[in-house]
């Protein structure tokens, strides 16, 4: 009996492969050069951004309810739209939610009808597959290759997704990661260069030189070239889980207006982060979000408010909203600084009306007054080296020696 | 452990509410020894030992006020605080005992708001924290120093302790100490259960301003904790703020971390259907606020938003924030 469920296991993993392998082959022909650079040759010629001053900056936040995308120029067409919106605003820098790569799965043959139904999440218990009739935007199944959606045990194992003999979501984040890095790579790239706009383009799940898979997010300057990559430093439950990676380095980027940051959602949710930002002198962080819950406004409150509260800067808040995977993504996008350099005395320089709607705010960032403000009028600049270092230094390195935090195991 | 906790805040304002030997004599009839299944508290008798153990927190300066009033000053001008700060023992014994009178008669961990005190050419600004029996468990001092504070107090604490108390693992935050973040995160991480802040926020009052402090602290963490906020003027100096009890989201109600009633003031368009927070203009405030918890509503909330588990100690460990020279005063970026 068990080497039958063994054989089982093998047989179901090998088709699994090849379901995995055609898939790849899709997807890779979906997203090659020749048909991004078509999707850009049918665009309108961009809108050249107006130029930064030297200290002072407009900066977009966009709050985009994502779909998925059926081809590449569907993605590059809506992202166009949304770059050439923040430039007629008059924005010089804009930002993307979290996750802004989920709608390239729709590249996926069979993905729109995975979209309607639950990845696996902890305690998720809707792991039905989805029984609706074929999509009939879909190409004709002849020409498709074999759908991995409708393999046994595929997508939602009943228990852990690592264990499962099918396919787990990191699996198919894995499948994904060149075609994904390819797209947000060229795509935002162009976009950054056509509009003449720094561009954060959101997170993407990728994997690192390493073989994980992170949550990355990327930034462009106004003249196409990546500025560099930043991974998310706090994951969720459900990303450890599906087996995700956390990063251990934050970047700071310098730019003739002010030094920029990246970095992911839940990183907010740790004052560390920005204490480590602020060390590096930066003055801007743009903060990709996706947070598939109930918008609540105090839970909204928790992360990139209270932050640049506590360690001055400006924070840029980009939110991913609609229904994906069966869960509902939700969150406003904003700006945010200090209470005292905000015109209603509350730290928000400016905020969506909506949490599921697509909507950009725009707000002009004075980064002039920002150091001033940081030299001459920061109440609580004090710091105690000593005792951090002997405090919570020491209680950092229990966790780990405890296994009770993101890369366990090491003093 | 999950009996319930009762946590008590106390607004007060200096010549205007009883005096502090008035207040603490009569601290259990304005608390009341348990509270009621809505969480409001009744009065009982003095003999009433079966009261559920509390918190109590009273605003900042409160104690200083207290040895003013044994050695007779007036404790509004700045003669007096610099009297107080160097006040004889007995003056302070005086006021101790005051506390600890009423701690046993409420069965209270009692934090008495807080005190400059001279030690030599500096000062330290502190607060006692005195047990349900009376005793003082310790004395607490602010570790940093904030530029509105350089002229109150120069010299800074090295020590957070935690107590372990019959009401949870207590930590006490003096003052400002709440908008230093990682204030609240040393006390959390060596397992603080409630944190316990004396506050004197300078006015006028901004809602917004006082949510980056210890309701900051309470979601970070996910503690429990107590604000109490002196009101009116002192020093030619005017204070206004909201005393509150807080918890982690997750466990209140309408989701916004108020678990007394300045919660649903604090914000009052916060749970409306925009769900855009605008802040409403301060009511009149009571002297108490109160509210019964229990440890276990914390572990919920940690379950459903979890926070310690991904903290990430190498990132931390490769880029030390802290490692600037130390000192007040534009040492950061």
């Amino acid at each position: 009996m068990k080497a039958s469920a063994s054989v089982h296991a093998a047989v179901t993993r090998a088709a699994l492969s090849t379901l995995l392998s055609a898939a790849r082959g899709a997807v890779a022909w979906k997203t090659r050069p020749a048909a991004i650079r078509d999707a850009f040759a049918r665009l309108s010629p961009g809108v050249a951004a107006r130029d930064s001053d030297a200290n002072r900056v407009r900066v977009a936040a966009v709050q985009w309810r994502t779909t998925l995308a059926a081809t590449v120029a569907d993605y590059v067409t809506e992202m166009d739209a949304i770059v050439r919106e923040s430039a007629t605003l008059g924005a010089t820098v804009v930002a993307f939610p979290e996750n802004n790569g989920l709608a390239l799965l729709g590249l996926i043959p069979g993905a729109k009808r995975l979209a309607r139904t639950a990845l696996p999440q902890p305690g998720n218990k809707n792991t039905d597959k989805p029984s609706d009739p074929p999509d009939s935007s879909q190409e004709p199944r002849a020409s498709q290759p074999p759908d991995p959606w409708h393999a046994p045990d595929s997508l939602h194992p009943q228990e852990s997704p690592q264990k499962s003999a099918g396919l787990s979501p990191i699996d198919v984040f894995r499948m994904m990661s060149p075609f994904v890095d390819r797209v947000a790579r060229t795509v935002f790239s162009e976009l950054a260069k056509r509009h003449r706009m720094v561009i954060m383009a959101g997170s993407f799940l990728v994997t690192d030189a390493e073989g994980s898979v992170c949550n990355t997010a990327y930034l462009f300057d106004e003249t196409g070239r990546l500025m560099g990559t930043q991974d998310k430093l706090h994951l969720v439950d459900v990303e450890s889980t599906w087996g995700l990676t956390s990063g251990r380095t934050l970047a700071a980027f310098p730019t003739p207006f002010g030094t920029l940051a990246a970095p992911v959602c839940m990183d907010a949710s740790y004052f560390e982060t920005f204490r480590i930002l602020l060390s590096l002198g930066v003055d801007i962080a743009l903060l990709p979000i996706g947070d598939a819950a109930e918008y609540r406004a105090f839970y909204a409150l928790r992360g990139i408010w209270p932050r640049v509260q506590e360690s001055p800067m400006y924070g840029v808040k980009a939110a991913l909203v609609g229904d994906l995977f069966g869960q509902t993504f939700t969150g406003k996008a904003g700006v945010f600084a200090p209470i005292a350099l905000t015109p209603k005395q509350n730290g928000v320089l400016a905020e969506a009306l909506t949490y599921d709607r697509s909507e950009i705010v725009v707000a002009d960032l004075d980064i002039q007054r920002l150091h001033m403000y940081r030299e001459q009028e920061w109440e609580d600049n004090d710091v105690r080296p000593s005792l951090y270092e002997r405090d919570l230094s020491e209680s950092y390195a229990r966790l780990r020696l405890e296994g009770k935090s993101a890369h366990p195991g090491q003093p | 452990m999950n009996h319930p906790i009762i946590l008590r805040a106390l607004n007060w304002r200096p010549a205007v509410d009883p005096s502090p030997r008035a207040l603490l004599a009569d601290l259990k009839h304005r608390c009341g020894g348990r509270v009621d299944a809505k969480g409001l508290s009744t009065v009982a008798n003095d003999s009433d030992d079966s009261a559920p153990i509390a918190a109590i927190v009273l605003p900042a300066h409160f104690f200083g006020c207290a040895v003013a009033e044994v050695l007779g000053l007036q404790p509004l001008d700045h003669a007096a605080l610099r009297a107080v700060a160097a006040a004889p023992r007995f003056a302070w014994e005086e006021a101790l005992d005051l506390c600890a009178q009423a701690a046993r008669r409420t069965r209270s961990v009692l934090v008495p708001g807080t005190h400059v005190r001279a030690f030599g050419n500096s000062t330290r600004h502190g607060a006692f924290v005195v047990g349900p029996d009376g005793s003082v468990m310790a004395q607490v001092w602010q570790t940093h120093r904030s530029r509105s504070e350089e002229w109150l107090f120069d010299e800074r604490g090295d020590e957070l302790p935690i107590f372990e108390t019959p009401v949870g693992n207590i930590g006490v935050i003096v003052g400002r100490d709440a908008y230093y973040p990682e204030t609240a995160r040393m006390l959390a991480l060596r397992g603080a259960d409630v944190i316990l802040s004396p506050q004197a926020t300078a006015a006028p009052l901004n809602p917004w301003r006082q949510l980056s402090g210890v309701w900051k602290d309470a979601q970070q963490n996910q503690v429990f904790a107590v604000e109490a906020h002196m009101q009116g003027t002192m020093w030619g100096r005017s204070f206004e703020g909201r005393s509150a009890i807080l918890g982690p989201c997750e466990i209140t109600p309408d989701g916004s971390g108020f678990l007394s009633e300045p919660g649903d003031a604090f914000f009052e368009s916060a749970s409306s259907e925009s769900g855009n927070l605008e802040s409403e203009p301060l009511k009149e405030e009571p002297l108490i606020r109160e509210t019964q918890v229990g440890l276990r509503e914390r572990s919920q909330a940690q379950a459903v938003f979890s926070i310690f588990p991904h903290l990430n100690p190498a990132l931390y460990r490769n880029q030390p924030w802290w490692q600037t020279p130390e000192g007040p005063g534009g040492n950061r970026p």
